[in-house]
């Protein structure tokens, strides 16, 4: 297929073929879609250190929080620069596991300066660990959910 | 509307530059995405760089896409990574064709001898 010749207009199974080729590049673009797998081991501990950020001291927090938001932005550079692809739309679902690991995030964030408040700093190390699996859980669902908004064409 | 040998108004969407084969192919890919990489297009594709960069340019030059270059993050040296996207006008140009051959292959509009 690495001509440029003007192509003839096509009959009826000529035209399915090439609407079926179509469909079949947009599955192998998907299948391509896969960011490393560290990617989103980094992108659950960013989300944990943010809920752990509240068992430090003023002055630490305040530089940590900093940091953090700036590695999210990079590893986001960094996601789709290596997959190579910048998807257009994403999906019900995908927009769904953002959105529910962001309300996850943004509750045990409370939860933690709570327990900082009530209890000892040590006790944010639980709301962490139950950040970090929601993230992990939420990127790969965002991830496979995009590449399947890609393989069907929406 | 200019009179149509083949007979239908949808055949005036039947646009050749995207309907060469690597060309449809390109904008099937761009259609669906903001943009893609120059690398992952091509092996996407499967066609050489060569081949890849001469149909862009003709994609380019109908003024149906456009590419921007940007540092790798993803690589140690100055190589930049080329981003393609496909305009508006591309976008349009890719919907209506496809549309058409949905109406062929859908037997709504038979298949015509004279070859455009």
């Amino acid at each position: 297929m690495e001509n440029d010749m003007p192509a003839a207009r096509p009959d009826g199974p000529a035209a399915r073929d090439v609407l079926r080729d179509l469909d079949a590049d947009r599955s192998a673009l998907s299948g391509r879609m896969a960011a490393p797998a560290w990617t989103h081991v980094a992108f659950a501990l960013l989300a944990a250190g943010f809920v752990l950020s509240p068992a430090f001291s003023g002055g630490l927090r305040a530089a940590l929080v900093p940091v953090l938001v700036l590695l999210t932005v990079v590893l986001l550079g960094y996601q789709q620069s290596t997959t190579g692809v910048r998807a257009r739309g994403v999906g019900a679902r995908a927009w769904l596991a953002f959105a529910g690991a962001l309300v996850g995030v943004l509750v045990l964030l409370s939860v933690s300066y709570g327990l900082v408040a009530s209890l000892s700093p040590w006790w944010v190390l639980a709301p962490a660990a139950v950040a970090f699996g929601i993230v992990l859980a939420a990127n790969i669902a965002f991830e496979r959910s995009t590449r399947e908004h890609l393989r069907r064409g929406r | 509307m200019a009179a149509d040998p083949a007979g239908g108004a949808g055949a005036h969407a039947f646009d050749d530059t995207i309907h060469a084969p690597v060309r449809l192919r390109i904008s099937g890919i761009l259609r669906h995405v903001e943009q893609v990489d120059f690398a992952v297009l091509r092996d996407t594709l499967g066609v050489t760089d060569a081949t890849l960069s001469k149909h862009l340019r003709v994609l380019v030059e109908a003024g149906y896409a456009t590419t921007t270059k940007t540092r790798s993050a993803g690589r140690s040296d100055a190589r930049r990574l080329t981003w393609i996207s496909q305009t508006p006008a591309g976008r349009a140009a890719f919907d209506a064709h496809v549309a058409e051959l949905r109406r062929i292959a859908d037997g709504v509009d038979g298949p015509v001898s004279g070859l455009r």
